[in-house]
């Protein structure tokens, strides 16, 4: 099967690095292929970045259905574009933040979100309201470390263990769900780090990952989203698109 | 990956129908076992039937860790057992309702469950309350058959299209969850037969299918259920078990 990962940035290293981080998460006979946009913002961190990134990513969503892929997955825990695309496809879009936050209330009572930046925390507060899990959000927190600054794994994984501990200990939290695609491949290494902490009991849901498996499972079961829900739009003119 | 499937009944010959359901759907490299509980009900069509058959489904379940299986399913739309066997494993253990109620969220704004009797209704609305999906959820409907003669295929083909039917059309229902395990299979037949009645925009959830693949997608990640959520029960006396 095919999965195209859109990357909503138009900074090039993503592509590459892109391709390694998530490669390694598919199966045997899963093809990845990234693409990132023409136009828009050099990562996402805001509401403004999230509007102007949408566009470009409906594009590539729609590209990537006429280039016969199986399943696309948006590549940020905003879930840009992830509504308005599947109005213009039939195959599995896979938002990493809508799934991993119905993955986190299947696993545990209460869940923590681990952001790069304070700011993003009411967007985790939407997205909950919009799924109707408000109740199982323990708290939003952030490692302060901006997405363009991730490489700096050694840093990140000590801001993200420092957190979640906190997330767990203060906030109540349950399960730990990485607050950016761009902590991918993380995982491991905070669950240890909480573990050295005695903290042995709290799951941490890397989505970039999780996003991958579950399209996977879709295309396999030949589940979409409803097109009853996300119908096309209406033919009519549109300029500039 | 090892992964069984409990079936919470005393018919043996749901051990024979789960395996013959799943192994199409399975990897090259997943091995899958069905097992029956040693006590309990011929079939799950009550709360009563399903209290009865729990202790059995956790029994099962904890003899699967033992066995060094990746993940369990407790085969029934019930989900009896799931969080009392969490409680007692670390491996993941998977109920087809809480799944499938997850994911139809995602897949669409509103979903309908066709179940088995009339009397499901309760139930389901539990579930999805629980789930915080209640807002989710269009409608309860029955095919009134019971699920020892789900084995009339054609009859329950007709009845699960008929009823699916009257969701879409008069309860407002974008996707479709099948009620039973035993519907498993018939998610492509009921489909055609939406599609035969004009609705192509409205996706069959089958939800024995789905927690499988579900089950390989959380193993292959080593993601389970937060243990804090979870915990051992505290040691004591427990007569009979």
């Amino acid at each position: 099967m095919r999965i195209r990962v859109v990357i909503p940035s138009i900074t090039k290293e993503y592509k590459a690095l892109g391709l390694e981080q998530y490669s390694p998460s598919a199966r045997p006979g899963t093809e990845i292929s990234v693409t990132l946009l023409d136009q828009g913002p050099a990562s996402i961190e805001s509401r403004y970045d999230e509007t102007v990134a949408t566009p470009d990513i409906v594009r590539k969503v729609v590209e990537a259905e006429k280039d016969g892929v199986d399943a696309v997955i948006i590549d940020c825990m905003a879930d840009p574009g992830l509504d308005a695309a599947r109005e213009m496809v039939s195959i599995p879009v896979v938002g990493p933040a809508e799934t991993a936050m119905h993955f986190a209330a299947m696993l545990s009572h209460r869940f923590s979100v681990v952001t790069v930046l304070d700011r993003l925390a009411p967007l985790f507060d939407r997205h909950a309201a919009k799924m109707g899990l408000v109740e199982r959000l323990a708290s939003v927190r952030a490692v302060n470390i901006p997405v363009l600054e991730l490489g700096d794994t050694e840093r990140v994984v000590k801001a993200l263990i420092e957190q979640s501990a906190k997330a767990v200990r203060v906030d109540g939290a349950h399960l730990i769900v990485f607050g950016c695609t761009g902590m991918v491949g993380l995982a491991g290494d905070v669950k240890k780090g909480l573990e050295d902490q005695g903290i042995l009991d709290v799951p941490v849901i890397d989505p970039a990952i999780l996003a991958v498996k579950i399209a996977e499972a879709l295309v396999d079961t030949g589940l979409s989203h409803s097109k009853r829900t996300y119908p096309h739009p209406p033919e009519k003119e549109i300029v500039g698109y | 990956m090892k992964i069984r499937v409990v079936d919470p009944v005393i018919t043996k010959a749901a051990e024979a129908r789960s395996l013959e359901e799943l192994s199409p759907v399975a990897r090259p490299d997943t091995e899958l076992s069905a097992v029956c509980v040693d006590k309990g009900p011929a079939s799950i069509e009550s709360t009563y039937e399903a209290a009865l058959a729990a202790p059995h489904v956790v029994a099962k379940i904890v003899e699967a860790e033992k066995d060094g299986v990746d993940a369990v399913i407790s085969n029934c739309m019930d989900d009896p057992g799931v969080e009392a066997a969490r409680e007692m494993v670390s491996i993941p253990v998977i109920g087809p309702c809480e799944t499938s109620m997850h994911i139809a969220a995602m897949l669409g704004h509103r979903f309908s469950v066709i179940g088995v009797l009339e009397a499901d209704d309760r139930p389901f609305h539990d579930h999805a309350r629980k789930a915080g999906l209640e807002g989710k959820l269009a409608s309860v409907r029955a095919v009134n058959i019971p699920v020892l003669e789900l084995k009339d295929r054609n009859r329950a083909v007709s009845a699960l299209v008929e009823q699916s039917v009257k969701a879409v059309r008069e309860d407002g229902a974008h996707v479709i969850i099948f009620g039973c395990t035993g519907m498993a299979g018939m998610a492509r037949e009921v489909e055609e037969g939406l599609k035969s009645r004009g609705i192509t925009d409205v996706p069959v959830i089958d939800p024995a299918i789905l927690a499988f693949k579900i089950a390989e997608a959380l193993a292959d990640m080593g993601l389970s259920h937060s243990k804090r959520t979870y915990p051992t029960p505290p040691k004591k006396e427990t007569v009979g078990y």
